[in-house]
């Protein structure tokens, strides 16, 4: 039906005898040129769409993208806000891009033949993908015309929309898409928590590690010095030495008086002589002990004091580590976002692609307007030469 | 017109241009004369506009939504809004102003306009390069995309030219155009998208936004300038559809008005 232009009126025998090629072309634009320029472009696109071009069937899902608890804005989010700028859901937009993405074409190569699927037997030559073995970047080009994901602030909603040459290929596009956002979300979901978990799990073990290290040095130290508690066991030994100087006193005091009434030699005396030597070489000893035990036993309580101090700072730290991750937790848990399918992916009964009479009506337009531009424009450069 | 169909085209474009070329150089003339800064005025008039009202704003130290630098971003939204108020404002009284020249058979009012809005364009082009070093070399806000900024700048030109030609279309049947252009473009300035950007406004307002066509225009420049930095959504073909719908109906006008012109 293209055969014949509508421009083509003029006869050979009309134009003159053998006239060039470029003349004769060149005489019928300039005696048609509205029907040459517009109105055969006009037809040509027009009996492509009408006559060649391959119906595509539309699928179209839709999800929105839902958070617990929306994130709390940043310096640069308020001053949007403040502007009277709604911030959009970052997450759905991640999710959009993804959907239109290098990445997501891997992927779904992964699972479907995408390639034979855009060069379907009944694909007009035009519009299917031109390569048998197309590179990732034109497989991509042509995936990103065929493919679609729209983000509509005001509801939220992301609205996905595959078209192909059989209903049952985009249904099968769109189904594979939503799954592999699903799992995007999931990876998402994994990876806040892992990182919102990762550093207060180890703040928890660095506190673990930290007391068992000041228990094992309290422990140690009560090996080495064989004492559970030297600050206790110097007051133990004064208190001794206190006492046996008592005893000691009282002895002596006991002596002198025995000595006023009876001979030295009364047994009594003897006893109570014998009682204060043995007392006095007791003293003696235990005041030479504690002196002695003196110099290592102040270094030995200093030491005590400083590994208990640290154990209990320890056992804080723990408590505390175990507070936060218990917050970390709740935390990861609120800030987990969600995929909810609001629109099931659906097979399309009717070919709603390609809009014939909207692209031909479009084509005519933009070509009319192109071509009284240029109409004006050569009309004035011809009144300058007349 | 029809009588003029028979006529070569190249050289008629060589006439064309030529003609063109002397008008500008007759428009220069007129407008800035030959003493003191003379042509230099050219550039300097909406280089001193654009530096006054970003050093201004700079000065008043108010941060924009989005961390757009201050002194670049008023002095880009100011410097294509220059051109779009003085080639609008001067349309209605281009005819007027050059209706003598008409007497000679190679000026159209087509060349009238154009060598106007070319000399406009010139004005702030030269302005824009000299802000877009001078940020550049002091600050260090070299544009990201410059070609961006140029394509913004000729398709603000071709806006411009197209509402121009109808304007001046207009003022050949009726005064008013040259009265009430002024106060318009005043009125319009919050509307035109130079001080504004179309991701600070909430979603409605940000579709009715993207109706205007000078919208579009500034963001492409702002993307050109900011690049990455901020959002930007704007629709060449769009505009491309404006430009070519106003220069289509203006220069259908302007033939129509050469008839109906009482010299």
């Amino acid at each position: 039906m293209v055969a014949t232009p509508a421009g083509g009126l003029p006869d050979v025998a009309w134009t003159g005898p053998l006239p060039r090629p470029r003349g004769r072309l060149r005489r019928r634009l300039g005696r048609h040129p509205f029907k040459l320029l517009v109105l055969l472009p006009t037809l040509l696109v027009a009996a492509y769409f009408f006559a060649v071009a391959a119906p595509q069937y539309e699928s179209e899902a839709r999800f929105l993208i839902r958070g617990r608890q929306a994130a709390a804005p940043s310096g640069l989010g308020e001053a949007l806000q403040t502007a009277g700028f709604r911030p959009s859901n970052e997450d759905a937009l991640g999710i959009r891009d993804y959907l239109q993405s290098h990445d997501a074409v891997a992927a779904l190569r992964g699972g479907l033949d995408l390639v034979a699927m855009f060069r379907r037997p009944e694909a007009d030559p035009l519009a299917r993908l031109w390569w048998e073995e197309p590179s990732a970047e034109r497989l991509h080009d042509y995936f990103r015309r065929m493919v679609g994901a729209e983000y509509d602030t005001t509801s939220g909603i992301t609205a996905l929309r595959a078209r192909s040459f059989r209903p049952e290929d985009s249904l099968a596009i769109t189904q594979e898409l939503l799954r592999l956002s699903e799992a995007l979300v999931n990876r998402l979901n994994h990876r806040l928590q892992e990182d919102g978990l990762r550093v207060a799990r180890g703040e928890v073990a660095r506190a673990e590690a930290r007391l068992t290290d000041a228990q094992l040095a309290v422990t140690e130290f009560r090996g080495r010095e064989r004492t559970v508690d030297p600050a206790r066991s110097a007051a133990v030994a004064l208190e001794n030495l206190g006492k046996l100087e008592g005893a000691l006193a009282q002895a002596r005091a006991e002596m002198a008086e025995a000595q006023r009434f009876a001979r030295a030699d009364n047994p009594r005396v003897v006893q109570v002589r014998n009682r204060v030597e043995g007392l006095s070489t007791q003293v003696a000893e235990e005041r030479q002990r504690v002196a002695g035990a003196e110099a290592g036993n102040s270094q030995q309580v200093g030491e005590f004091e400083r590994l208990s101090v640290e154990r209990e700072l320890a056992r804080a730290q723990l408590a505390s580590a175990t507070a936060s991750l218990e917050r970390a937790r709740a935390d990861a848990q609120r800030q987990q976002i969600f995929l909810l399918r609001v629109v099931e992916p659906n097979t399309a009964e009717w070919a709603r692609h390609p809009k014939s009479t909207l692209n031909t009506a479009y084509v005519f337009l933009c070509l009319s307007v192109a071509y009284g531009l240029a109409w004006l424009l050569v009309a004035g450069m011809r009144e300058h030469a007349a | 017109m029809r009588a003029a169909t028979g006529a070569p085209v190249l050289p008629g474009l060589r006439v064309q241009l030529r003609v063109v070329g002397a008008l500008t150089l007759r428009e220069l003339g007129t407008r800035f004369g030959r003493d003191n800064l003379g042509y230099i005025w050219l550039f300097l008039e909406p280089a001193l506009l654009g530096g006054a009202i970003g050093l201004v704003h700079h000065l008043s130290g108010h941060a924009l939504p989005g961390g757009v630098d201050v002194g670049t971003f008023w002095v880009i939204g100011y410097v294509p809004y220059y051109l779009l108020r003085g080639v609008l404002n001067r349309g209605p009284s281009a005819i007027a102003a050059n209706q003598s020249l008409l007497y000679h058979r190679h000026v159209t009012l087509l060349d009238i306009l154009l060598a106007r809005n070319l000399l406009e364009g010139a004005a702030t082009a030269g302005a824009l390069l000299g802000f877009a070093l001078f940020f550049g070399l002091v600050a260090g806000e070299w544009p990201r995309e410059p070609a961006k900024i140029v394509l913004g700048m000729l398709l603000m030109l071709g806006f411009a030219h197209g509402a121009a030609m109808l304007l001046a279309t207009g003022s050949v049947y009726s005064e008013i155009f040259d009265r009430v252009t002024h106060l318009f473009t005043y009125l319009s300035l919050p509307i035109t998208g130079a001080f504004f950007m179309v991701f600070w406004l909430p979603t409605e307002l940000q579709r009715a936004a993207l109706w205007v066509p000078t919208v579009h225009v500034f963001e492409l420049v702002r993307d050109g300038q900011y690049g990455t930095l901020v959002p930007t959504s704007y629709d060449v073909p769009y505009l491309l559809g404006w430009v070519a719908a106003l220069n289509l109906l203006g220069m259908a006008g302007l033939r129509r008005a050469r008839r109906d012109l009482a010299l």
